[in-house]
C-alpha cells in the first residue's frame, strides 16, 4: 500500500509540476484534473494505511 | 506580444513566489515518494512529511497559482477549441466585436480581458466566475462543449457598468436614463449588447477552432 500511494503521488505531482511551471501553457488545466486528484488519492491512501495498517509501515 | 515595438510595449515580470514555493515542495515530495516506492517502506515522520504534509501543501500552492494565472487571457487561450478563436476575433487587426473594441483600446487590462468582463461585479462575481471555470474546465477535459457556444444565463451588465456608470459620456447617453430602458436592462429584458451595442464576439468565433469556415 505504501508503495502505490508513493506511486500515486509520484504520478500526480508530475502533471502538477508542469501546471507550476506554465500555467498558462496548452493542457494546463488537464494537468490539474489528473494531478491533484492522483495526489490527494495517494495521500489519503497512505493515511488510511497509517490509520488502520497498525504499525507496519509497508 | 509588442517586444519589437521597444521596451516601453514590454511589461514588467511579475516576480511571484508560489510557483517557486510550489516547484520546491514537488521536488522535496517527489524524493520521498521515490524512495518510499523503491523502498517499500518508510518511517512515520518521513512518510507523513513526504507522502501527507508536503504533497498536500503542493496542492493547496498548485491551486492558488492556478486560481491566479486564470485570470490571464493567455490561460483562457490555451482552451484550444472553444476559446483560441475568442482570443483570435479579440486581436484581430480591425476587429469590431465589442470586446475587441474595449481589448484593443485600452478600455480593460490587456492581460486580463477575459476575466475583466466575465467575472462580474465584486466579490461574488469572482466567486462565480471561478465556479463557472470548473465547469469550461469540465466541458473541455471531456470535449463536451456545445457549439455555436452560448451564455447559459443572461450577461452580468453590471461588469459594463462597474466601469461605465461614472463615466460622463455614459451618463450623457438619453438612452442610459430613460427610465423604460433601464428597467428593462436590469430585468435583463435587453442586454447592452445587440440592439444597441455590437455583439461582444463574432458569431464566426462561437463554433470552436474545429468549426468549417
Amino acid at each position: 500500500m505504501i508503495r502505490l500511494a508513493s506511486l500515486l503521488i509520484l504520478l500526480g505531482l508530475v502533471p502538477i509540476a508542469r501546471v507550476l511551471w506554465d500555467p498558462t501553457g496548452p493542457n494546463a488545466i488537464h494537468s490539474t484534473f489528473f494531478g491533484m486528484p492522483a495526489v490527494g488519492a495517494g495521500i489519503v491512501l497512505y493515511l488510511a494505511t497509517r490509520v488502520f495498517g497498525g504499525r507496519s509501515t509497508r | 506580444m509588442g517586444g519589437d515595438l521597444g521596451p516601453l510595449f514590454v511589461a514588467k515580470p511579475h516576480f511571484q513566489v508560489l510557483w517557486i514555493v510550489g516547484l520546491s515542495g514537488v521536488a522535496i515530495a517527489a524524493a520521498i515518494a521515490l524512495y518510499a516506492l523503491v523502498r517499500g517502506e518508510v518511517s512515520r515522520e518521513l512518510g507523513l512529511a513526504g507522502l501527507a504534509l508536503v504533497p498536500g501543501f503542493v496542492i493547496v500552492i498548485a491551486n492558488l497559482d492556478m486560481v491566479d494565472h486564470s485570470t490571464e487571457l493567455q490561460f483562457c487561450g490555451s482552451c484550444h477549441e472553444p476559446m483560441a478563436p475568442l482570443v483570435a476575433a479579440l486581436l484581430a487587426p480591425g476587429a469590431d466585436s465589442l470586446a475587441a473594441i474595449h481589448y484593443q483600446s485600452g478600455a480593460v487590462r490587456g492581460d486580463t480581458a477575459c476575466y475583466t468582463c466575465h467575472s462580474g461585479y465584486g466579490l461574488l462575481g469572482d466567486v462565480a466566475a471561478k465556479r463557472a471555470g470548473l465547469g469550461h474546465m469540465w466541458h473541455e477535459l471531456w470535449g463536451s462543449y456545445d457549439y455555436p457556444l452560448a451564455m447559459n444565463k443572461p450577461f452580468d451588465i453590471d461588469a459594463c457598468l462597474e466601469c461605465h456608470r461614472h463615466a460622463p459620456k455614459f451618463q450623457a447617453v438619453p438612452f442610459h436614463t430613460d427610465p423604460a430602458t433601464q428597467a428593462a436592462l436590469i430585468s435583463r429584458e435587453i442586454s447592452c449588447t445587440g440592439a444597441c451595442h455590437p455583439s461582444a464576439h463574432p458569431a464566426e468565433a462561437l463554433n470552436g477552432s474545429r468549426a468549417k469556415p
